[in-house]
């Protein structure tokens, strides 16, 4: 766990909070985006769509020491971001924008560059053996599907799970957490946060 | 149109293929290298040459940097028509033994503010 100056896990902050924020911020602009031609406002979150998973309701922001995992890090951004993005689309405000949650699958970016020496020459041993069992993205094709996404007209208006191959991706965790009233629970502590870091401009300490 | 997008990795292989296929885009790419950032504003005109790069140097991992350019754009633009959000840090999902590289190093943001599709 690495914490910002603000309070807020790194990876969290960079693969939630700070997403929603920018989203959150710029609503006034994609609604006038929608409104006008080409009517085409949208929002994509490039992170897991369709990994949505359990994750611990009493401790969203994962500070404490026992709770925070990579797994937990990556669960909690994934299932808050899906549940978050569906809090808007359905907000009769955000009617012409879509938010689209996309899975990207394994792209070959030159993302290692901050792991350590052993780790990356296991990650660059698995490239090749992804690439031929058809898992692997180029990122120059990862970015196409990503326009294709963001202009098609099937992703028109609502939220969406979408996987690497732009196929919708399984929401059946993500139908359950929503039932369970997760996305209740995550857009308050998300406001929370908001309030305090951005609004008061203090340290968020949970 | 309008793109807010990053400067590597997915982010900016979006913002790429989206400047390659719109009518007069307006693309935002907030992040930290100006050097990546100029790199692509170069390019982005050769592909182009009615695209407009906006850079905006920010480390978007800290909520109070989102809103000061979120501030700048709206301040900028009245429209925007895609948000694409890919900033992040390599995390290894091992359920099944799979390393999934999904997310830039870099952080990155797209914006693509009011296009007229081609």
């Amino acid at each position: 766990m690495t914490e910002t100056t603000e309070g807020l896990d790194k990876k969290l902050s960079l693969h939630y909070y700070s997403r929603l924020r920018f989203a959150t911020n710029l609503l006034p602009q994609l609604r006038a985006a929608s409104t006008a031609e080409p009517h085409l406002a949208r929002v994509i979150s490039v992170l897991g769509a369709g990994h949505e998973g359990n994750f611990n309701t009493s401790d969203l922001s994962l500070r404490n020491p026992g709770s925070y995992s990579l797994r937990a890090a990556a669960n909690h951004a994934i299932s808050m971001t899906s549940l978050s993005f569906d809090r808007l689309a359905c907000d009769p405000a955000n009617q012409g924008i879509s938010f689209v949650h996309s899975n990207p699958g394994a792209v070959n970016t030159n993302v290692t560059r901050n792991l350590g020496w052993v780790t990356k020459k296991v990650v660059s041993a698995a490239m090749p053996i992804l690439k031929m069992a058809g898992m692997l993205t180029s990122v120059a094709e990862s970015g196409e599907r990503h326009v294709w996404v963001g202009t098609s007209e099937k992703f028109k208006s609502g939220m969406f799970l979408i996987g690497p191959q732009g196929e919708k991706e399984a929401d059946a965790v993500f139908e359950r957490l929503k039932r369970e009233g997760a996305g209740e629970k995550v857009w308050g502590h998300t406001k929370e946060v908001y309030g305090k870091v951005c609004g008061e401009g203090q340290k968020y300490e949970g | 149109m309008h793109l807010v997008g990053g400067t590597s990795g997915i982010g900016e292989s979006t913002a790429r293929e989206f400047i390659r296929h719109a009518q007069a885009p307006r693309v935002y790419l907030v992040g930290r290298s100006q050097e990546q950032a100029d790199h692509l504003t170069t390019e982005f005109k050769e592909l182009n040459g009615e695209a407009q790069t906006h850079f905006i140097k920010s480390d978007v991992s800290l909520l109070r940097n989102v809103d000061e350019v979120c501030k700048e754009i709206s301040a900028k633009e009245e429209k925007v028509n895609l948000l694409v959000l890919s900033a992040g840090i390599l995390t290894m999902k091992g359920r099944d033994g799979m390393l999934s590289c999904n997310f830039p190093v870099h952080c990155r943001y797209c914006l693509y503010p009011d296009v007229n599709r081609k």
